[in-house]
This record gives C-alpha cells, sequence and structure tokens, in this order.
C-alpha cells in the first residue's frame, strides 16, 4: 500500500515566528512566514531551497501539530485532510505548501483545526509540508509524503455502440489520471454498475488507470436509446457521457436480383444483390460462390461484376449474406448457376 | 487566481488564502502518460497459431484484455469465426497428380507445372472451391478438404481446368462439421471434420457419406490402417475401430495444458509408420507415440527445438525412413524414422502471452501491469521478409520435398521446392506469388507502371503495349506519376529523389524519411513528394526542392493531391486534410467525418486494420478516402461544408483515382488474395457507389483517363478498364513479364 496513512506527529521544535504578507515575482500573493527557530527536532528531508527561512522565534509555546489524512479515499476537488494544533500560546496560521502554497488563518484560540481541500491545494502526487505557527510566532512543521490530491475528472472510452442482441458484449473503459473507481451504464430502463475495490494500483504516477468494462448485451434492452455511462474516480471525481447505443435485435435481408437461377454466366458477369435492414446503418453484403469469398459490397442494392473464368466451369451456387452495422447476419441468399468458360486460359507465368 | 472563503469550524473562524497553481518548491508526480485503454497485438501471430484475447482481472480489480497465441486449429473452435480465422496469406496443403502440383489457401486452388521441379509455373489460380484446407487424391482425381463446403471431388482431366466433380456435405451445419483433412484409404476417404469427428465418404460412384465416427475431442487429422482409425484430436490423440466407430483408446501429453488453460500441445496432425504414430503438436513438435497395441495408445516421447520460438509443428509427411515436420517459422524439421528417435519428454520453451496479467514481483499487492506498448506500426507496414522457410505441411515426391507456407507474419504465399534426401533439405526452387506491379499512373493511352515488372505503356485496343524506349527506373521506383504535359515522373529511394522524363532528377533532403507509395503527387510541371512535416516540391524545369509544412506531424505515410494551386496532405492518422503552407502553418480543410479523433487514437482500432488514408482532386473539390479497423468511407470536400462521408465496402484501399465525376478506388485483402475495383459516382456533390468490380488477385495502384481505367495487380499486371454507366467493364488484362 502506498505511503498515504494516517500520520501522527509529536512535537518538533520551539519556534517563534513574524508573519507578513508578500507577493512573489510569479504574481502568486502569499502569506509567507518569517520566522526563527532552533532545528532540534527539524522533520527529516526536508530541502525546500524556496522556503523563507524563519527569523529567531519569540519565547512562546510551540504547537502540538496532528495531520490526519485518512487512507481511503485519495482527496478530491473537495476532499480534505485535517491539520489540528493546539498551543497555549493560541494558533495564528496554518501554511500548507503542495501544488499550490495555501495559508489558512486562525483567531488565535488555543486549538484550531485546519481541512484544505483538494482544490486549494492542487493535483498532484508528492509531499505535503505544513507549517503551523503559534501567537508569538513559534512554530512546528510537519510533512506528509507520497500525498495523493486527484482533481482530474475520469474518462469512458466506447467501444462499438451498435451491437447484436446476442452473442456480444458492450465494452467501454473506465480510466483515469490516477485512481479510476467505478462505472455505471443507464439504458432504457437498464443499470448496470461495477465498483471496483478500494486500492491504489501499481500504474499510479506512471500512467493512467484503465478498467475494461464489459456486458452482456442479453442484460440490455433491444431497443436504440441514449445512454448514459458515469464514471467515477477515487477521489470523487465524475465524468459523464451520453451517447446513442443500439442492440440490435433484427438481422438484415438479402436476395438476389442478378442473376436468376439457372441462368448461364460467362467472362464478365453482374450479380446484383438487395440487402436492408430495419436500422438506418450500413449494410455489408458478402457474397461467396462455391463456398468460396469472392466480393464485399454495400447495400441496399450491391453491384457487384465478376470473372467466370476464375471460377469453375459447370454448376455452382452463389450466396450473399448481408451484415448490419450490429454484425447481424441474414440468412444465406442462394442462387444456382451455370459457368461457362469461353476465353482462352492466361498464358503460363514466366 | 486569488480566492478568500470564510467558514465556520469548530468555533474557529478560519481565513484562507488559496493560490493556484503557484508550484513553488513543491517536487510532485503528474499522473504519467494517458496512452489509452490498452490494445492489442500489434503483430501478426506466428505461423499455425492465431490470437485470443481473454478477459483477465488483477488483484486490484482492473480488467483487461490479456492476448495468447493458441493453436489456429485446436483453439477457439467454437467461435463463429473459426473458419474465417485459416484466410491468411499462406499456403496449406498440396497434392501431385502428373507434372501438377494444386496448392490450397484456403480460398483459391493454385495450379503449378512442375515438369520441371525446381521452376514451378502457375498455369491456374481458380476460386469456387469452398475454403480448400487439405488436399489428397483418389484416382487421379483431387479431393479436397474445403472447411464449411464439405468433401469436394475435382475432375482434373483438364489439369488447368479443374471441375468439381461431387460434394459430399458432411452434417447439417456445416459450421461444426467442417472438413479440415482429408486420408485416403482404398477407396474411402476419412475426413477431420473437428466436433463432427471422423466422416467416411466412400469415393467409388457417386460420393457419399457411409458413417460418421464420433471422438471425443475435436478431430483435426486422421489416419488410419489396419481397421484402425487415428484420431489427432487436439487435446487427446483417439484410436478407434475404422468400421464400428468403437473407441478404443486414447492417451495424451500430461501437460498439454499450460496454467492459463491454453492448449500448448494440440494434437494436430497425425502420420502412422508401421505400429509408430507421430502427431504434430505445435511447440511440442513431433509427438511420438506407440500404438502397437490400439486400445493402450502410448506417449513415447517428442522432438522438439526447445529453445526455438519459432519452430511450431503443423503437419507431418514421410517418405522412405525420413519423418519432414512442417515446422513454421523455423522451417523444416527432418527426422529418421527409427526405433532411437524421439524416445524421451522433452518441454520446450512457450510463447508468452502479451499485456495483462504478467506474473506479479513478490511482495506487491494490488498492482496492475503498466499500459499495453503502442502499435509498432512499421513492423505491420512493412513486415520483414524471411523467405524460403515457415511450412504448415511438406509433400515429399521422390527426389523433391514440397514446402507450403511462407507465411502469415509476411503476407506472402509461396511454395518451396528441396531435395527431400539432402541433410539440409537444400532448396532448389520456389514458387511464390507474383509481386509484378506495385503502382500505377496513366496520362491520355499512356500508363506508367511502376513496380517488378514496371516501364512505360501504351493503350492499344485492349491491351498495353510496351513503349519502345526502356525505363528501367520504373522497375526500382517507389511510386510514379504524370505531369500535366504528359512527362512522367518517378519517386525513388536511396537516395530519396525525384526523377523526371528528360533527364531531371532532384536529390531531395530528409534522407531518414521513407518514400513510399501513394506519396508522390503532380500539379503542373511540380511533383510534390509528401514526408512527416509536409511535403517536398520539384519542379520539373528547374530550380532546387522547396519544402512545404503542414504544420502537424505524420505519423503514417501521408497522401497528397493537388487542388486550386495548393497542395493538400493528409495522413492516415488525421481525421482532416491539411492544405500546405510555406509558413509552416497547415490551413485544415474540414474533417472527413468517417471516423473521429477517439478512433483515431484507438489501438484496438489498429490492431483490426491499420488506417489508410487517400487524397484525390477532382472538378468537384477533394475526395478523401479514409479506412481504420474494419471500416472505410469517402468524403467529397465541396466548399467549406463538413462533407457527408459515404460507408465504402471493408477493405485494404490502396489506390484512388478520379476521371470527370467518376471516381475509382482499389482494394484488396490479403487473407483471400481477392481485390476490388469500386466506381463511384459523384455527380451531385455525395459520392455514391455504382459498381464493386471483383477479381483474382493483389490490387497495388489506379489510375484513369478518358482513354481507360488502368489497375495495376501484383498477380498478373495490368488490368484496363472502360467507364460505362454501369461501372467500369473490363477490357482485357495485360500480363507482366510472361513471355508473349
Amino acid at each position: 500500500m502506498q505511503a498515504l496513512a494516517r500520520r501522527t506527529l509529536g512535537r518538533l521544535a520551539t519556534l517563534a515566528a513574524l508573519a507578513g504578507v508578500v507577493a512573489t515575482q510569479s504574481g502568486c500573493l502569499e502569506i509567507a512566514l518569517i520566522l526563527a527557530f532552533d532545528d532540534e527536532d527539524e522533520p527529516d528531508e526536508w530541502s525546500d531551497d524556496d522556503w523563507v527561512e524563519p527569523e529567531p522565534p519569540p519565547a512562546s509555546e510551540p504547537p502540538e501539530v496532528d495531520v490526519v489524512v485518512a487512507d481511503w479515499p485519495p482527496i478530491g476537488p473537495d476532499g480534505t485532510l485535517t491539520v489540528s494544533a493546539t498551543s497555549i500560546s493560541g494558533i495564528e496560521s496554518a501554511e500548507l505548501q503542495f501544488l499550490n502554497q495555501v495559508t489558512l488563518l486562525s483567531t488565535g484560540l488555543t486549538t484550531a483545526v485546519f481541512e484544505p481541500t483538494g482544490l486549494e491545494l492542487g493535483e498532484g502526487l508528492g509531499r505535503l509540508d505544513v507549517l503551523v505557527t503559534a501567537v508569538g510566532g513559534a512554530w512546528t512543521r510537519r510533512a506528509v509524503d507520497d500525498l495523493l490530491v486527484d482533481l482530474t475528472p475520469p474518462v469512458a472510452v466506447l467501444g462499438p455502440t451498435t451491437l447484436p442482441a446476442s452473442g456480444a458484449t458492450f465494452d467501454f473503459w473506465m480510466g483515469d489520471a490516477w485512481v479510476v473507481s467505478s462505472a455505471r451504464l443507464e439504458f432504457g430502463g437498464a443499470v448496470v454498475e461495477e465498483v471496483l475495490p478500494e486500492g491504489y494500483p501499481d500504474t499510479l504516477g506512471v500512467s493512467w488507470d484503465y478498467s475494461l468494462v464489459r456486458i452482456d448485451v442479453g442484460l440490455l434492452p433491444a431497443v436504440t436509446d441514449v445512454a448514459t455511462v458515469t464514471i467515477t474516480d477515487a477521489a470523487g471525481n465524475v465524468a459523464v457521457e451520453e451517447f446513442t447505443l443500439s442492440i440490435d435485435g433484427v438481422p438484415p435481408s438479402s436476395s438476389f436480383v442478378l442473376p436468376e437461377a439457372g441462368d448461364v454466366v460467362n467472362e464478365t458477369f453482374t450479380v446484383v444483390v438487395d440487402a436492408f435492414d430495419a436500422l438506418p446503418g450500413p449494410v455489408v453484403v458478402e457474397l461467396s460462390a462455391g463456398g468460396t469469398f469472392l466480393a464485399t459490397g454495400m447495400g441496399p442494392r450491391a453491384t457487384f461484376l465478376l470473372d467466370a473464368e476464375e471460377l469453375p466451369a459447370g454448376a455452382i451456387d452463389l450466396e450473399a449474406v448481408a451484415i448490419d452495422e450490429a454484425g447481424n447476419r441474414s440468412a444465406p441468399a442462394r442462387v444456382a448457376v451455370i459457368v461457362e468458360h469461353t476465353e482462352e486460359p492466361p498464358p503460363p507465368e514466366e | 487566481m486569488r480566492s478568500l472563503k470564510l467558514t465556520t469550524a469548530l468555533g474557529l473562524v478560519i481565513a484562507a488564502t488559496s493560490l493556484a497553481a503557484c508550484n513553488q518548491g513543491s517536487d510532485l508526480a503528474g499522473s504519467g502518460e494517458d496512452t489509452g485503454p490498452p490494445g492489442g497485438p500489434g503483430s501478426a501471430p506466428p505461423t499455425g497459431g492465431k490470437w485470443e484475447g481473454r478477459e483477465t482481472t488483477d488483484e486490484c480489480g482492473r480488467s483487461t484484455i490479456e492476448w495468447f497465441v493458441i493453436d489456429e486449429v485446436c483453439g477457439a473452435t467454437d467461435d463463429p469465426a473459426y473458419l474465417e480465422n485459416f484466410r491468411a496469406p499462406i499456403m496449406r496443403d498440396g497434392a501431385t497428380l502428373g507434372d501438377r502440383l494444386y496448392t490450397v489457401d484456403a480460398t483459391h486452388l493454385w495450379v503449378l507445372d512442375i515438369s520441371t521441379p525446381s521452376s514451378p509455373v502457375r498455369t491456374a489460380l481458380v476460386s469456387g472451391f469452398g475454403q480448400p484446407l487439405a488436399t489428397a487424391t483418389h484416382e487421379g482425381r483431387l479431393i479436397l478438404a474445403a472447411g464449411a463446403e464439405g468433401l469436394l471431388v475435382v475432375d482434373v482431366t483438364d489439369p488447368d481446368a479443374p471441375r468439381r466433380e461431387a460434394t459430399v456435405a458432411l452434417g447439417a451445419s456445416g459450421a461444426s462439421s467442417p472438413a479440415l483433412d482429408v486420408f485416403i484409404d482404398g477407396d474411402l476417404a476419412y475426413v477431420a471434420a473437428g466436433a463432427g469427428g471422423i466422416v467416411v465418404v466412400d469415393l467409388s460412384g457417386t460420393p457419399r457419406v457411409v458413417r460418421t465416427l464420433e471422438v471425443s475431442g475435436f478431430v483435426a487429422g486422421v489416419a488410419v490402417a489396419g481397421g484402425v482409425a487415428f484420431a489427432a484430436a487436439c487435446e487427446t490423440v483417439v484410436t478407434l475401430d475404422a468400421e464400428t466407430g468403437e473407441e478404443l483408446g486414447n492417451a495424451w501429453l500430461e501437460d498439454a495444458y499450460d496454467e492459463n488453460g491454453t492448449l500448448v500441445a494440440p494434437a494436430k496432425d497425425v502420420l502412422l509408420d508401421g505400429n509408430q504414430l507421430y502427431v504434430a503438436a505445435g511447440r511440442y513438435g513431433a509427438v511420438r507415440m506407440d500404438v502397437s497395441s490400439p486400445s493402450a495408445p502410448e506417449v513415447v516421447g517428442n522432438c522438439t527445438l526447445v529453445d526455438q520460438l519459432g519452430f511450431y509443428a503443423s503437419g507431418l509427411r514421410s517418405q522412405g525412413d525420413r519423418l519432414y515436420v512442417a515446422g513454421g517459422e523455423w522451417g523444416i524439421l527432418p527426422l529418421a524414422l527409427d526405433a532411437g528417435e524421439c524416445t524421451s519428454l522433452v518441454t520446450p520453451e512457450l510463447i508468452s502471452s502479451l499485456g495483462g496479467g504478467q506474473p506479479e514481483e513478490e511482495g506487491e499487492e494490488c498492482s496492475t501491469e503498466p499500459p499495453w506498448e503502442t502499435l509498432p506500426w512499421e513492423e505491420t507496414w512493412l513486415p520483414p521478409v524471411q523467405p524460403n522457410q515457415d511450412p504448415l505441411q511438406t509433400l515429399p515426391v521422390g527426389e523433391v520435398l514440397y514446402a507450403f507456407g511462407d507465411a502469415t507474419r509476411i503476407g506472402m504465399r509461396a511454395v518451396d521446392v528441396r531435395l527431400a534426401e539432402a541433410e539440409n533439405l537444400d532448396a532448389i526452387g520456389r514458387y511464390e506469388e507474383p509481386r509484378r506491379a506495385s503502382a500505377i499512373a496513366a496520362h491520355g493511352t499512356r500508363v506508367l507502371v511502376v513496380g517488378r515488372e514496371g516501364g512505360l505503356f501504351d493503350r492499344e485496343g485492349d491491351e498495353l503495349v510496351r513503349a519502345e524506349v526502356d525505363l528501367p527506373e520504373a522497375r526500382e521506383a517507389i511510386d510514379g506519376a504524370f505531369l500535366d504535359d504528359g512527362r512522367w515522373v518517378l519517386a525513388l529511394a536511396e537516395p530519396r529523389r525525384v526523377s523526371f522524363e528528360a533527364g531531371t532528377t532532384s536529390v531531395l533532403g530528409a534522407p531518414d524519411e521513407v518514400v513510399w507509395p501513394g506519396t508522390l503527387g503532380t500539379s503542373g510541371n511540380q511533383a510534390v513528394l509528401t514526408d512527416g512535416a509536409g511535403a517536398t516540391l520539384v519542379d520539373a524545369d528547374g530550380g532546387g526542392p522547396r519544402v512545404l509544412f503542414s504544420g502537424r506531424n505524420a505519423e503514417l505515410p501521408a497522401s497528397v493531391a493537388a487542388f486550386g494551386g495548393t497542395f493538400v496532405v493528409a495522413s492516415p492518422e488525421w481525421t482532416e486534410a491539411v492544405a500546405l503552407g510555406e509558413n509552416g502553418v497547415g490551413e485544415p480543410l474540414a474533417p472527413h467525418g468517417i471516423f473521429g479523433e477517439q478512433d483515431a487514437a484507438s489501438v484496438t482500432e489498429w490492431r483490426v486494420g491499420l488506417p489508410r488514408r487517400l487524397l484525390q482532386a477532382t472538378p468537384t473539390g477533394i475526395l478523401e478516402l479514409a479506412t481504420l479497423g474494419r471500416r472505410a468511407g469517402v468524403a467529397l470536400h465541396v466548399g467549406s461544408a463538413n462533407p457527408v462521408p459515404v460507408e465504402l465496402p471493408p477493405g485494404e484501399y490502396v489506390d484512388l483515382t478520379s476521371d470527370g465525376q467518376r471516381a475509382y478506388a482499389v482494394s484488396l485483402d490479403r487473407g483471400t488474395y481477392r481485390s476490388q475495383l469500386v466506381t463511384l459516382d459523384l455527380a451531385g456533390g455525395a459520392p455514391r457507389i455504382v459498381a464493386v468490380d471483383a477479381w483474382t488477385g493483389m490490387a497495388a495502384g489506379v489510375a484513369a483517363t478518358a482513354e481507360g481505367i488502368f489497375v495495376a495487380d501484383r498477380d498478373r499486371g495490368v488490368r484496363i478498364y472502360d467507364a460505362t454507366p454501369d461501372g467500369a467493364s473490363l477490357a482485357g488484362v495485360t500480363s507482366l513479364g510472361v513471355t508473349p
């Protein structure tokens, strides 16, 4: 499990501080604390060169600080962590450094609870530094490693949305920049939901987190309607996608217009196949002769030009199957013809 | 940005000043790259196998698709598309009758004259024989196991004009009883019919089914001797009484399935040598079984190549004391048929799966594998050629050994001819599907053919006549075109250059750029050749090359067309074409609408079919043809409005041209060796399909003028059509490379 567990820390240092307001070169207005401290209990790994070192502290009582981050879920836009501080000198402020630098002010009471939101902290995976200052300038510094704040909404990547009513699945991927959590499909009165177990995938911070959602079309009504997919990530970000989903339970039909049964075909001959489907999507016509695939065309009327010399002389069945956008196949249409060879065969290859 | 918020919490008034995106001193990790959902395998499966995607779920609950190589005959046998998987560019079997070799590729019957065995010459190429998968002979007739069509008896009295003499359907449902292999014993044909068991057909008189032997398993191969039938039933080998069908016994390898449930030792072909049965078993090679007691068959051992993953046994044949194991991409493994061979069991290394649930590192919980690697399109686009190996089956005929294959991963059918008794089976000849022409252009009656048999031609009547002046450069070129004044222009590689009629050649910059077919265009006396950044413009009458920029990167070879004095380019993965600008800012056209941005980025769609893009200037506007996955469509740009796309028949479209209000697109299907010329009517501003001309061959390009429509066909040469109201009427075929 990633290091996002609750961190309850003890007293660190005796500090004093003087607060002031400065503006940075980037235009970000911030409340900076100008502090002095003794480094007796400075937290490990502090290496922020940009941090303004405090002036020597005046005599006051440094606060006791607890920083609490829930194991689950990760912090989203409205999610919070809790910074609890106590000092007999009174709590003046808490300053947090993540993607954003955030300063939260108190009223000077001896106990204060600060709950910065993910939106205030900004998005990322890494270290959060917390500096709580007591009235009189004493301060305590705390840190949280590998904190995750997720502000990015998840995504849905849809597979084919026109499907047959049996023997198929409606597939889509739920994805998130950090940790994806659940998917919900609402379609024609049917609701299908998939919730992933709590946990942090090892794609965290490496690549997006994707999971396949595969719904048997048998669970869905055979209609064409607007479907809604709602994807939620673990931090509570939500994405909603509406699209037209068609579960087509009616296969197309196919029939030969040309040639007619018993026709003798030779040289280049024409085959015309009508193919219809109840839905407006494209209909593909697959044509074969003697059980061998020959050509594909498009309905509603597909015209093929074929070379009789490529088929064996004699009786042969032509067969046409129409395939609609959902993949439904028509019953094969058949017509028996007689192939006649009239040309000299091509010369042998060199 | 600054915000101020007042809240009340636990009796405290907290003033918060929130400052966004300052990022001062923070050292945060980003979420990592969004590569999209995992796609599929980026290449064709090895010979003898096919990909199967299985949904897997990891400990963290994430579901994905993991891709396994399964046997093409014994795997996923209940898949509705089971038989369609055999539509691949590879020869599968063959039989000789007289001086003809009849070989099959699951779509066509190829007739080769082997009077001179080292120089096979094709004399016929015929379709209409079902899905021919395996061959045999009976009393001068050809017998074909033809998939769902059943067992076919073919009259080859005229050896180059085979005729279907009889059709024997194997069951009520062809899909459940396909004819996969056939063994002849006297007048009886024993047909391996998958789940339908073994179907026995009496070939004397009118061929008819005399009985069906039920087998517990999926029968892929069969042999019969002494009244006993030996069935390679994929997950086992079964011995049966050939008369009554009573099962006598069965046996197979104990570790035929791996821990993922994949059948890694498929029993798919059998060959009997006395009381020893040899079984082709994929990576396990040739498994030897003692069947001296048919009721108690025993596995003796196997011969395989443990660490050669390309070795995959699919077929067995023997001659004299030699066994030939068709070992897929590794080649042919000759073995001695004696007591000392294949007497111990060897476990080979296996091909690992792709994606999904790779073994997790110890101690990790709830982790998933990193996302899929981007499709290696270049490998698929221009696959490496590994000729002279890769058989699915062999046929020893005296001194000669024919090997059928070569290969699904190469995309080329071939029959190798080897010396059957030579230690290393020395190759002495080869027949492979022709590659005569690779591109074409036309101006009036003048036709420029690019490719192995290329040159300059003139249409005379219904044929093309080679021009008096030879053009050897056309045989080395990648693409060709004509300038408006009728001069030819060729695009060549190494170095990347453009050559014009009358002697001007310009070497272009960007030497690392590859010259692809379909990337050369012309306007006036200028030629333009696309590249990743845009295109290079060359004037036939002087001046150095000029670089034009699209302002975006083309990952795949971009098509080009000239319209209104402007060159328009489009890379297959883009959803909109771009008019080239010299200042580096391309002007996009309206999106073609055939597929969207999300589809264009879908690795899954790319796996089904690589995107392709073709552009053609017409009197009405730019015509775009785009394909992705199984979808193909055209869109005609009229003014600046969004074009309305029109669906085209699925296929791999390789070229697009137009003449007046007619446009012509050619596509091919490598799996079935079929091609199509689609005639489109552009009148009215919306393309309409007029007709589809389909033929056996491999389309490579199309050009149209008022004098005809010329289709480059790798198989034959050039097909010549005349435009008619009903489409394109075939006037003739000019064979290239054939002695007149």
